[in-house]
């Protein structure tokens, strides 16, 4: 029988402010995000402009859409019986590859790669604090899958951030694009799966 | 209502790999860790019994210590019902009762009392068991090894009588953290608080690792042939 481990735990249970919700959680991260979103046109407000442009206009919006359903995902990846489900990480998966087939740019070999990198430096900046959101969440709940929460934690911000740099930066040459916007993405996402994989089983270690 | 059922097709067929919360297409049947009554006479009772432990929870998140104990006791009963023919060989039913229970403590916080009970719970059940199982496929295979055999293996002087040398080697053999725990508590004479002091890990993880240490060591040794 367990029943001194059912003493033990009850006797050293306390009152706990129940976790929040993952609608509420994305909520706090959806408003951090339209915060750096505001701020970023604020500064440049010519940046909407590049809209007009049907190809970018569709671009910015799956990016805006994957970062949108990753974040949501990886919330729920923080509640036991609501991390998502083999059917919802395909979805999101077949989501990811959509969009690296359209946002793919065109990339020609002979292209010389430019010093872009501050463009690699600003998309990892605009996905610094919405990570930190998500990641913050994830950490306070009881994440079960911590790699799929750590990948999703990784596309959510980093996708808004690819999105927003799509606006701001006025280079379309697809060397430029592959090399500064998309592999800064790929290798952002890449350590955030490594973070996650080292933060997010915390819970499981607590002492009791 | 349906019997919400956590089945554990692949982990026990040898074939996916994976537990799914399904009803059917279970070899060997699922696996009831929810409240059965049986029949429909009794599927109100069910109902509301369910509902019931959601209200413990919600209650136990508020620090009522008295639910939380009926709940986890209630869970504990229930759950060694459901596992008892369904643990691989090696498993043991104490230990996976006690990581669940406690896996649901430091869970506790994330349940929302607005949403039914047992797809968390089952969440947290199948995680436990799957977590076990791939701990148990890292970790080196431990032999069961006849007690001459063993002497074989040990230092020449162990064939004289040394048993001394017999015991450290099968020692040797244990996994580092379940030796460390035997020689801790066993060796040394420590109590478990100071030995979890030492490991790093709780007392219940201690007395954990001390058990299936012994267990292990017992096999080592022959004694569970």
């Amino acid at each position: 029988m367990s029943a001194p481990v059912v003493d033990r735990l009850a006797a050293a249970l306390d009152a706990r402010r129940p976790y929040w919700s993952p609608a509420r959680r994305f909520a706090i991260w959806a408003l951090a995000q339209l915060a750096i979103v505001a701020i970023a046109l604020r500064v440049r407000p010519d940046a909407i402009e590049r809209l007009v442009h049907v190809r970018i206009a569709l671009e910015v919006a799956l990016l805006a859409l994957l970062g949108a359903s990753g974040a949501a995902l990886a919330l729920r990846a923080a509640v036991p019986g609501r991390h998502p489900g083999r059917a919802l990480t395909i979805a999101a998966g077949t989501l990811a590859i959509g969009v690296a087939v359209t946002v793919l740019p065109d990339v020609t070999l002979a292209a010389v790669v430019p010093a872009g990198w501050p463009c690699a430096v600003k998309t990892l900046l605009l996905a610094a604090i919405p990570w930190l959101v998500l990641t913050v969440a994830l950490v306070r709940g009881a994440v079960l899958l911590p790699l799929v929460a750590g990948l999703l934690a990784g596309i959510a911000p980093l996708a808004m951030a690819a999105a927003l740099m799509r606006l701001l930066c006025g280079n379309d040459d697809g060397m430029h694009l592959l090399v500064w916007h998309d592999l800064p993405l790929a290798l952002g996402v890449a350590a955030s799966v490594a973070v996650g994989a080292w933060l997010f089983v915390g819970w499981a270690r607590r002492r009791v | 209502m349906a019997a919400v059922a956590l089945s554990a097709s692949g982990v026990y067929a040898g074939g996916r790999g994976i537990l799914a919360a399904r009803t059917r297409d279970v070899p060997g049947g699922p696996i009831h860790v929810s409240d059965e009554t049986g029949g429909r006479a009794g599927t109100t009772n069910a109902d509301r019994r369910l509902g019931d432990r959601a209200a413990r929870m919600a209650r136990a998140q508020q620090g009522d210590r008295e639910a939380y104990h009926d709940l986890l006791a209630e869970l504990d009963a229930q759950l060694r019902r459901s596992l008892r023919r369904r643990l691989w060989p090696g498993e043991d039913i104490d230990d996976t009762c006690q990581e669940v229970l406690l896996t649901l403590h430091r869970a506790l916080r994330t349940y929302d009392a607005s949403r039914p009970f047992d797809p968390w719970f089952h969440a947290l059940v199948r995680h436990v068991l799957l977590s076990a199982r791939r701990r148990r496929r890292r970790r080196p295979v431990l032999e069961s090894v006849e007690p001459e055999r063993l002497a074989e293996m040990a230092p020449d002087d162990a064939r004289d009588g040394d048993l001394a040398r017999v015991v450290d080697a099968a020692l040797g053999r244990l996994p580092p953290a379940q030796r460390d725990a035997v020689r801790m508590l066993k060796v040394e004479g420590m109590t478990v608080e100071a030995a979890a002091e030492r490991a790093g890990v709780s007392p219940g993880g201690m007395r954990v690792r001390a058990h299936r240490g012994y267990r292990a060591f017992r096999a080592l040794l022959g004694f569970d042939e």
